[in-house]
């Protein structure tokens, strides 16, 4: 009996532990930053644009999760790939205001999600700024975006609202999708890990072989710069 | 705008933080923080030490150390970790012979106990010079994308046009964990 409860506190506290990593990307301006202030527990109105990397880890249910939010202006979009293998899915947002980006929005969008390291996994797209009297609504913005052409199943469009007013709640639209990316994952949470833990091995590999690399590389040119002075 | 203006805008309940700025040799770090302080950045001399900075505002003292990057000077850069809340890594964009070099030094302070977690901002110097990297060409030849465990920013910059100086620190002060 005693082992009975002793394993099965063993199991729950490994279901409990649970934690995955969810990556934020869209292009600058969309909101990311601002759903990462919100979903850490207070709005951020004085966000400044992110040039990098900024993470945030959050208790969800019996998952920790941990947010990446990357810069998403058009010189710095280029590190978001870097971050695919460790996920296990990504918020896509976009400014649903800001029509005559909508066009780069999507080639942003298409050259994520048709990385192979991304295949499969769940991807919420959040139609941001639905409170600007501009804004087209989720279904324009899916239609704008190409979403038709996806299969159906590993993502998802909601329209909402991610600056909300200071002490007010996450947009409800916002939450649900959340919850839909967090029940993908957590329905598939066996299948995803051995995945995510192999790119993840993948990844760290290379980056450290790169980083072995560029170390010898450096050793070399400071042995040719010592003898050049002994010259 | 320059540090001080920065530290008015501030409303911080700590009393006290302190920033410290690394890179190698040449890359602006002593001119970067004249600039932000509106002093003469003509006539500025390899740093031997280091150079301190202290702002008081309302109680709340930002002190920034400029610490000499040379190579011989290196090795003490460990005496300046203990306590920092931000660190700022200045590289000159428009030296690619060092540019692996300078990452690989900030690989080594990126593994250092006494400055884990603590937030990382890149200068991207010397962009008024045409030859100059952009920043996330920087990014990348630096290995910024492997850091999980700190916020880190690269910001285009220019001591001597002050261009980005002062956006840079906002960010600093930011997302600097004060106690
Ligand atoms: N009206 C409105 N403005 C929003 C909303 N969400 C964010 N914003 C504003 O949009 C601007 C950009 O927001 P950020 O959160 O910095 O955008 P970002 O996606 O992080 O941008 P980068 O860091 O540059 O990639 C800010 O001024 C926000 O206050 C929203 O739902 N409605
Ligand atoms: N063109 C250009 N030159 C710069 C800029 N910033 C610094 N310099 C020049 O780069 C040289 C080195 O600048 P310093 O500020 O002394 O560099 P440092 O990083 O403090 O160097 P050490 O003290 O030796 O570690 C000087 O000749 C500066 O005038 C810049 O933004 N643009
Ligand atoms: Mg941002
Ligand atoms: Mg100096």
């Amino acid at each position: 009996m005693f082992t009975l409860l002793h394993n099965l506190y063993k199991y729950c506290k490994k279901r409990r532990e649970r934690e995955v990593s969810i990556v934020i990307i869209g292009l600058d301006n969309a909101g990311k930053s601002t759903l990462l202030s919100v979903l850490k527990g207070a709005v951020d109105h004085s966000v400044t644009p992110t040039w990098g990397f900024t993470s945030e880890t959050i208790a969800e249910g019996r998952h920790k999760v941990t947010y990446f939010d990357l810069g998403g202006g058009k010189k710095i979009r280029g590190i978001w790939p870097r971050y695919f293998s460790e996920v296990y899915g990504v918020i896509y947002i976009v400014d649903s205001a800001d029509t005559d980006r909508l066009a780069e929005s999507k080639d942003a969008l298409f050259s994520s999600i048709d990385d192979s390291r991304l295949a499969g996994k769940p991807i919420l797209i959040v139609a941001n700024k639905q409170d600007l009297p501009n804004a087209q609504s989720a279904d324009a913005v899916a239609l704008s975006l190409g979403l038709d052409t996806v299969r159906k199943s590993s993502y998802r469009i909601v329209g909402g609202v991610a600056r909300t007013l200071p002490g007010s709640p996450i947009d409800p639209n916002l939450a649900k999708g959340m919850r839909w990316m967090m029940d993908m994952i957590q329905n598939n949470f066996e299948e995803l890990s051995v995945r995510v833990q192999k790119q993840t091995e993948e990844q760290r590999a290379l980056e450290k072989k790169e980083a072995d690399e560029r170390r010898a590389r450096v050793e070399k040119m400071r042995e040719e710069r010592r003898r050049q002075q002994e010259l | 705008m320059g540090l001080l203006t920065l530290l008015r805008k501030l409303k911080r309940s700590d009393r006290e933080a302190r920033i410290l700025v690394l890179g190698l040799d040449n890359a602006g770090k002593t001119s970067c923080l004249k600039r932000l302080s509106d002093e003469d950045i003509t006539h500025i001399m390899p740093t031997q030490g280091f150079n301190i900075k202290s702002l008081v505002h309302d109680g709340f003292k930002l002190n920034v150390w400029d610490i000499g990057g040379q190579r011989t000077i290196r090795p003490y850069w460990r005496n300046y970790y203990e306590s920092t809340d931000g660190l700022v890594y200045v590289v000159d964009s428009a030296d690619r012979r060092r540019l692996e070099e300078s990452g690989v030094e900030l690989q080594l302070l990126l593994e250092e106990t006494k400055l884990a977690g603590v937030p990382l901002l890149v200068f991207a110097n010397k962009q008024d010079l045409i030859n100059a990297l952009p920043a996330h060409e920087i990014a990348d030849a630096m290995n910024l994308h492997a850091i999980r465990d700190r916020p880190w920013q690269i910001q285009a910059c220019s001591a001597k046009s002050g261009d980005g100086l002062s956006e840079g620190m906002e960010w600093m002060v930011k997302n600097m964990k004060t106690q």
